[in-house]
């Protein structure tokens, strides 16, 4: 569908991603819940009541709650290389 | 051709609506017409997802959305608006916000290029120029915005404008052309961007005063479900029907109107906490003042006056901003 010596191409008007390497890390290296603010109205609200529940069912929560410095764009690289250093599981939310 | 619109649709090519295949000879022709001679040539990029916006791609959506090559001295402009990073094309996709982006025109360009600038001028002018140029927008939101197309949009209700959502002002008005206020010249031709909830009606009949027209305008405006209470962020445009422009204009200069807006659209801090506007956790940049009242907006020039409808009735129409941007983004239409 790209190739430009089709007379009838149809150029596509969908710019993909070009990624370089990564890794993903599936399973978390220390039993303990990170969680991660995304700025949304009552989202730190939600998460603080998360981390109670999940305290009070004996499960690690740190209590550092780390957030985006803006919900309407992606997390910067500083924050996101600093998430990567994380070895709990990560949960980031929430839509309210 | 009605297989390959319908290889569009299954290849999700579509913004819903059948679109003009992007045959190559077309893309070409459109994409020379927008000065970008190399399809490869990268226009914008969005890098936390690792994504280049080219020539190729955007020149393809113009094609999709059906719009003439003649239209490209608008095109360019506004595809520079739409990857400008400052706009966050991505953000404005997949926010819970349902959000447009709408465009306005302005200036000599709108009698030039035949905009529909009086019927219906907000929406559903059933004019060719407005109804794709407003629709090549929307999609270019919707091809680049998903990170390649991976990323759900999460709009909770969206608004029609998502299809198209473009209105042109008059070419001549009250108080000076639009984007004016966005500290372009007075003489230009210019296409201004704002990421969009859907349009307000704003009825007033038998007001003759300026204050009573700008009231009417401030209590919709500050109703309490408005977006901006609870961050205070985000611009909104008050596109102003020709009676009430001639009405608030007869008292007000544009500035002097909108410093009335700002002073009169105010709410009771309490009263919005009370009905669960405010967070329970307020962000410090949001300012919030128990006890006092507050504006949805941080500063007046937030607010925007745009002039266009039709003659007749005495209507205008609000359009709030998405909170996630901050600004009215514009560029001037070069060519005639």
């Amino acid at each position: 569908m790209v190739d430009k010596a089709v007379p009838d191409e149809l150029v596509n008007p969908i710019p993909r991603p070009k990624s370089g390497p990564f890794t993903v890390r599936i399973q978390p290296e220390i039993e303990q819940v990170v969680l991660f603010d995304n700025g949304k109205p009552n989202s730190m609200a939600i998460l603080r009541r998360t981390q109670q529940l999940l305290r009070e069912r004996g499960i690690d929560v740190k209590e550092e709650i780390r957030g985006k410095a803006f919900a309407g764009g992606p997390v910067d690289d500083q924050t996101l290389g600093m998430l990567a250093q994380e070895r709990g599981l990560l949960l980031c939310g929430v839509h309210d | 051709m009605l297989a390959d619109i319908e290889q569009c649709f299954e290849s999700g090519w579509s913004d819903g609506l059948p679109v003009v295949p992007p045959y190559r000879a077309l893309v070409d022709e459109m994409r020379g017409a927008m000065g970008w001679p190399d399809g490869d040539e990268v226009v914008g990029a969005i890098e936390a997802q690792r994504l280049e916006i080219t020539a190729d791609h955007l020149a393809a959506a113009a094609v999709m959305s059906g719009c003439k090559s003649e239209y490209a001295r608008v095109l360019r402009p506004l595809s520079e608006l739409l990857v400008d990073p400052e706009f966050n094309l991505s953000g404005v996709e997949v926010t819970t916000g349902g959000t447009s982006v709408m465009v306005v025109v302005s200036g000599p360009v709108v009698a030039e290029l035949g905009f529909e600038h009086e019927a219906n001028a907000v929406g559903g002018a059933n004019c060719r120029v407005n109804a794709t140029i407003g629709r090549y927008a929307q999609m270019a939101r919707l091809f680049c915005g998903r990170g390649g197309g991976v990323l759900p949009t999460h709009g909770t209700m969206g608004h029609p404008g998502r299809l198209s959502f473009l209105v042109a002002e008059h070419p001549d008005t009250q108080w000076g052309p639009f984007h004016t206020q966005v500290g372009l010249p007075a003489e230009a031709s210019a296409v201004s961007i704002m990421a969009s909830e859907g349009p307000n009606s704003v009825n007033n009949h038998y007001g003759s005063t300026a204050e009573q027209i700008l009231d009417t305008i401030a209590d919709s405006l500050g109703h309490s479900g408005f977006t901006n209470y609870y961050w205070h962020f985000g611009a909104t445009i008050i596109v102003v029907g020709p009676a009430h422009a001639e009405t608030i204009a007869a008292t007000f200069s544009r500035d002097e109107a909108r410093r009335y807006l700002f002073e009169h659209t105010l709410r009771a801090t309490d009263d919005l906490a009370a009905l669960g506007r405010i967070p329970p956790e307020p962000r410090e940049k949001s300012k919030v003042v128990p006890g006092t009242l507050r504006s949805p907006f941080d500063h007046e020039e937030q607010i925007h006056f745009l002039e266009s409808g039709a003659p007749g009735g005495r209507f205008s129409a609000i359009v709030p901003g998405w909170v996630g941007n901050y600004f009215v983004m514009a560029k001037t239409v070069e060519g005639a």
